[in-house]
């Protein structure tokens, strides 16, 4: 039903491209918020059950789909040392407020989907998009993740809470005021520990609240405006804009953080641990590119030594930094507008309280516009919903569902697994490779081992994981992560059990690598045994090696023989090289000796 | 503050509208300059009288919300003194007047009656062509033919025996097939040709659609099926309920065309249940006001005397039960909107509790206060209607987890009366003093409501003297916070979706700006100003916190009040039906002040006449505890019995 007209405003409107698609066939019924009591249906629990674990999956999938960093604050890029130079004078401030999308099927106050749309204006219904009459109706998933989320950062959950009306007139919020929460938020009060530095930053808070449509602005003149007497023509930037409901009422959670941070890098740092810790507990799937995960920096700097004492009266006029579409474009932006800022006070100048753009080509910020005083949002409790009433123990039952996260997966394996800190950043940057490192570990922790046996095997899994597996991973493409790769976890601790046990040597392993990655592979010893690479470990085999090489360098036997000890490295090499790489070592190296030794009686 | 006066000049469309500035549209420069406390502040088209007017009696009800709080908490301090509480209550005509100056008065007068632009349907619409050759036109009424009529009076019903059934006696007859389903409509239809041109009840007809509904029923009847609860019963709904079938307009221009996607919850499950949609009502503009002059699309009329106001906003529903064009009908009432029009034309109305009927599909003024509920001719036909539109509901968070009501809510009363001779013996009536002493109150009326004191006495309840202080203040709380939420709702009718666009924007605020004022009439202009600036930054603590508190202190007087009675009885509106265009602005606001109360608590409260033989009959209120509506509707038909009020249709 064509329920609005297509009506193009030709010179400033706003046209619909709505096809009004009131599917209510899919149009779920919605879910009350009730306390300690699951109100879906079976039906809808039988439905939401494997939404979550499909919901994981494709977390997992679009968690592996960034390479994996090893932390912004790890690297120094170029014009580290003029930022340096600055701080030593000018104390930095970095707050950052993120928004994050809410991995639920559903959006937060209807039943329309929250995927990927197949087209503009196709997840709508009269409630996303604000006709007359209707009213939200909250999904219960929503306040179950942003509990969950809260509780990820150690926030306090506010048992009872309610939702606000956030008044603003802009064209793509479809009420004209957004559902949002005010002065009662789900979590307060909590903290984030950056992996780098072990810093706290402190969370202010987090609340619930919907996205808003999108817009698309035309650019190009389709048709010319008419004239409009005594006015300019060529002042209207836009012929039309557009407008896609689709992302309309998508649940979001907002984020806060104290002005805790003091650097670009430290900002980064934060952005990309709470992308991990979100993506571990399945909270969001928190990719920057589709917008799922956004961050505003606020930056100011004051010059250092003024005061003493912290307060927000020291702090110097802060600036709101947007468009940041990457963690290194958050450190790169931070770092440009302490850069700017310190100029200007070097200047004598002062700084304008503005938000301003990430502009990536030029590698600058620019203004978007000029901040005048506290907007008024005209805040007033929402009255279509009642306020939400959590009990403790549905909290609590949230708060054990929640998967180990990144912090304290780090913590168990540097102190239980004896790995190394960098190797723990590494290993827990995505889930999907801590998933994998555990796997394997689970496979090589067989009952009554030796915990020092163990930690040698996790040490190693830990170096294949992240040394010739993750190269190998950087040189395919298509392959992004290791869950994308043939190699499966009982795969590569079969490989370490191998090793270890001498069945093949590390070079073999190093060289069937590629091919298990390749490949599924169901028994590695079945493969090696079929190729031939087993190790060598007869000793007449290899005595027989050790003899000819003897017979062909008769002066090395003779220089030996005469104290020159060291040339039994020659020995072992050539033999070694004849053995095609699958002799064992050690029987090789004592084999040498002893040969070297022994024929000297018995030939002479 | 330089962002709502300054005309923007970049032209980017990224930077189409300022997210910082309060800016509602229109209003912009008018809250401007209220808020600079400039004296020469425009009127929207000199139509209207100033804001700062309007804005300075809400100053005053404020005060008045001050001066309740501070008198409540003397009383606690003097309870054992046993002061009477109307000595420290403020005067109720202190305020009514104070923006009611004779000049004020006179402009309004002369404005209210743009008999010219009297039009009770809406013609053919591109938009809505395919409705167009449905829609019914019975006559547009010229200017001269309405002066004619307006002596007049609407025809007289004779006898006649469809139009004088109850919903279950249609229902019934339905059922066992004495009469079809069209031939109740068709008489229905035939009386509302009758009566239409006369009280112009009506927005939109559908006949079509109403003769289809009726053949859909005829054809299930014959088929065997059984028929649904109000089966065959001939229906009006508000135009502020959503109907697919029909266009929805609220009574604004600014929604003239719009074509609901779905019906309302209560719609559907009515038509669920049989009944048979014959149009929709008038109403004032999104159901802000308390006389039915506020709506785009015409003025409607009292059935009993057409010089005077059916009451509003639910006065087209109202009047088309009360003229007989309608058995039942559905009304919305977020201050007093079903109650105050079903008192002004003599028929019975119910505002349940909050939430027992769904608001999903009811078009939102203030959604802490709306309620959506029926009116009809007696007690029984509304008893029948509820039950059916009554319920939880998964699409509105606010409805009561029970339907609180069922069909056998009724029945036993019936019995009560035959087998009892004191069937109230165990409830106490709470009698309102302070609403039954209004120096409004004509004597007559305050007459019928004391017999009707002394038939309940008779009937064995005990009369209990209440005061309810805080109901002076309530107003005053209500008209905040009813206008609070109301900038907030009609917040999306910015242009982009709904409303004629206006040539000559050259930004989208702008575009906004001037839909909004085209498309508002001047009292949702001035309510969406009110609660725009009750909410502004420094003014929020006086003005909606504030109410918010008066909200409160009404609601502890009610549970203070049902400490001692049962039920509250009152007048429903100080002074009854006043002549078209008497009343306008803060006069108008007063109306309401014996009815928001009830809305302010969330409590059921049931309308139904004093006297019902009378011309203009005096409506009595029955408020009862939350939840309760099954109370106040038994209560409501015992007296109905008593009283002989069942045979309301013979009145009119």
């Amino acid at each position: 039903m064509d329920w609005i007209s297509a009506a193009r405003h030709r010179r400033t409107g706003f046209v619909q491209p709505c096809r009004a698609l009131w599917s209510f066939v899919g149009y779920r019924a919605l879910l009350k918020v009730c306390p300690n009591e699951n109100v879906l249906g079976p039906a809808a629990a039988a439905a939401a059950r494997p939404h979550s674990e499909r919901a994981a999956a494709s977390l997992l999938a679009s968690a592996t789909g960034q390479r994996p960093k090893s932390g912004a604050a790890g690297r120094r890029r170029k014009g580290a040392e003029a930022i340096d130079r600055v701080l030593e004078r000018y104390a930095a401030t970095v707050g950052v407020e993120v928004h994050v999308q809410l991995a639920t099927r559903t959006k937060a106050y209807c039943g329309c989907s929250c995927e990927q749309a197949p087209g503009p204006n196709t997840h709508i219904c009269p409630v996303c998009t604000g006709q007359p009459g209707t009213l939200p109706a909250l999904n219960q998933n929503v306040v179950e993740l942003a509990v969950k989320a809260g509780l990820a950062l150690h926030c306090r959950i506010a048992l009872r809470t309610k939702f606000d009306r956030k008044n603003y007139f802009y064209a793509d919020t479809p009420k004209n005021y957004q559902i949002s929460q005010y002065d009662m938020p789900i979590a307060e009060n909590g903290y984030l520990e950056l992996p780098s530095s072990g810093k706290r930053v402190h969370i202010r808070r987090a609340h619930m609240e919907e996205d808003s449509a999108k817009m698309f602005h035309s650019q190009t003149a389709e048709e010319e405006p008419d004239e409009i007497p005594g006015q300019d023509p060529g002042a209207h930037e836009a012929k039309y804009s557009l407008i896609d409901h689709n992302r309309a009422g998508v649940p979001l959670l907002e984020i806060v953080t104290g002005p805790d941070m003091e650097s670009g890098a430290e900002a980064a740092a934060f952005g990309e641990e709470l992308q991990r810790v979100l993506r571990y507990a399945a909270i969001s799937d928190c990719n920057m590119q589709d917008g799922s995960l956004r961050v505003d920096v606020n930056v100011s700097i004051r010059p250092r030594g003024l005061s003493g004492v912290r307060s927000d009266d020291a702090l110097g006029t802060k600036v709101e930094l947007k468009n940041l579409n990457s963690f290194n474009a958050i450190e790169r932006a931070v770092d440009y507008e302490i850069l700017r800022q310190a100029a200007m006070l070097d200047g004598n100048g002062t700084v304008r309280q503005e938000t301003r753009l990430w502009d990536e080509r030029e590698q600058a910020t620019k203004v978007l516009r000029i901040k005048e005083g506290a907007s008024d949002y005209r805040y007033f409790p929402e009255p279509d919903i009642p306020p939400i009433l959590l009990e403790q123990a549905q909290v609590d039952a949230w708060k054990a569902s929640l998967p180990e996260l990144p912090a304290e997966k780090r913590l168990r394996y540097t102190s239980a697994l004896g790995l190394t800190p960098y190797d723990a950043g590494v290993l827990t940057a995505e889930p999907a490779t801590a998933f994998f490192f555990e796997d394997t570990v689970g496979h090589l922790a067989v009952e009554g081992l030796d915990p020092r046996m163990l930690i040698d095997r996790a040490k190693a899994a830990a170096n294949w994981i992240t040394g010739d597996i993750a190269a190998l991973i950087k040189q395919k493409p298509q392959a992004r992560s290791i869950q994308e790769t043939a190699l499966t976890p009982s795969v590569l601790a079969e490989l370490i059990l191998l090793i270890e046990d001498g069945t093949i040597s590390g070079k073999i392993a190093k060289e069937i690598l590629p091919e298990l990655m390749e490949e599924p592979c169901s028994s590695v010893r079945d493969l090696v045994e079929k190729q031939g690479k087993t190790q060598i470990r007869s000793e007449s085999v290899i005595a027989d090696l050790i003899r000819q090489v003897m017979r062909e360098h008769p002066e090395n036997v003779q220089a030996y023989r005469q104290g020159k000890t060291k040339l039994a490295g020659f020995f072992v090499g050539q033999v070694m090289k004849r053995g095609d790489g699958r002799l064992d070592p050690a029987l090789t190296q004592r084999l040498v000796t002893e040969l070297l030794s022994r024929d000297d009686s018995g030939e002479s | 503050m330089s962002c709502l006066t300054s005309r923007p000049t970049t032209v980017n469309s990224r930077l189409f509208f300022s997210r910082t500035s309060p800016v509602q549209g229109y209003v912009a420069s008018e809250v401007h300059s209220v808020l600079l406390q400039r004296p020469q502040a425009q009127c929207w088209s000199c139509r209207y009288p100033r804001v700062t007017e309007a804005l300075t009696g809400m100053r005053k009800v404020s005060a008045l919300c001050i001066g309740v709080r501070q008198w409540q908490r003397r009383r606690v301090h003097r309870v054992e003194k046993q002061l009477a509480p109307s000595d420290f209550a403020p005067k109720f005509s202190s305020w009514t007047d104070s923006c009611g100056t004779a000049q004020y008065r006179q402009r309004t007068r002369t404005r209210q009656l743009p008999v010219s632009r009297n039009r009770w349907w809406i013609g053919p619409k591109p938009a809505a062509a395919h409705f167009a050759s449905r829609i019914v036109c019975l006559g547009e009424s010229s200017s001269s033919k309405l002066r004619a009529t307006r002596a007049a009076s609407v025809p007289a019903l004779g006898p006649d025996p469809i139009l004088q059934a109850s919903a279950s006696e249609i229902v019934e007859k339905v059922q066992t097939g004495t009469w079809t389903a069209m031939q109740v409509v068709e008489r229905y239809l035939q009386r509302l040709q009758e009566t239409e041109p006369h009280i112009h009840a009506y927005i939109n007809v559908d006949e079509q659609f109403a003769r289809e509904q009726a053949a859909l029923i005829d054809q299930k009847r014959e088929r065997g099926e059984a028929l649904g609860l109000v089966a065959g019963v001939p229906i009006s709904i508000k135009d502020n309920l959503l109907t697919r079938a029909l266009p929805t307009t609220a009574g604004s221009l600014l929604l003239e065309n719009y074509q609901p996607a779905e019906d309302a919850t209560c719609v559907r499950r009515l038509r669920e249940q049989g009944a048979i949609i014959l149009g929709k009502t008038a109403l004032d503009e999104f159901g802000m006001g308390s006389s039915s002059e506020n709506c785009a699309f015409g003025v409607v009329r009292n059935p009993r005397d057409l010089t005077r106001v059916p009451g509003g906003s639910s006065g087209g529903s109202a009047a088309s039960v009360a003229a007989s064009s309608a058995l039942l009908s559905l009304g919305s009432d977020t201050g007093g909107s079903i109650r105050q029009p079903a008192a002004f034309c003599g028929v019975v109305g119910l505002k349940p509790s909050y939430g027992r009927v769904s608001r999903y599909g009811l078009i939102a003024y203030a959604s802490s206060l709306d309620t959506v509920g029926p009116i009809g001719r007696s007690v029984e036909d509304i008893t029948r209607c509820l039950a059916v539109i009554a319920g939880p509901d998964p699409h509105d968070l606010t409805t009561l987890a029970d339907t609180g009501i069922s069909l056998d809510a009724l029945p036993d009363i019936e019995e009560a009366l035959v087998e009892e001779r004191k069937p109230l013996a165990n409830i106490r009536l709470g009698v309102w003093t302070e609403a039954l002493e209004m120096p409004q109150l004509a004597s007559e009326a305050r007459l019928a409501l004391q017999e009707a004191i002394a038939t309940f006495s008779s009937l064995g309840a005990s009369v209990v003297p209440v005061s309810m202080p805080s109901f002076q203040a309530a107003c005053a709380a209500y008209y905040i916070l009813a206008s609070s939420e109301a900038s907030a709702n009609l917040a999306r009718y910015d242009g982009v979706r709904y409303g004629v666009r206006q040539d000559g924007a050259r930004t989208a605020a702008e575009m906004t700006r001037r839909v909004r004022t085209r498309g508002f009439g001047p009292e949702v202009k001035r309510r969406i100003m009110l609660g725009t600036f009750a909410l502004s930054a420094g003014y929020v603590d006086a003005y909606y916190r504030r109410a918010m508190q008066v909200r409160r202190l009404v609601t502890d007087d009610f549970w203070r009040a049902f400490q001692h009675c049962d039920f509250l009885l009152s007048p429903v509106s100080p002074t009854g039906a006043f002549a078209l265009g008497a009343k306008a602005g803060i006069d108008l606001y007063a109306e309401d002040v014996l009815t928001v109360p009830a809305s302010l608590a969330g409590l059921p409260a049931l309308t139904l006449p004093a006297n019902p033989s009378a011309r203009l009959p005096t409506g009595m209120q029955l408020i009862g505890r939350f939840g309760d509506d099954v109370g106040v509707l038994r209560l409501g038909r015992l007296y109905e019995r008593v009283a002989g009020a069942a045979s309301l249709a013979n009145a009119t």
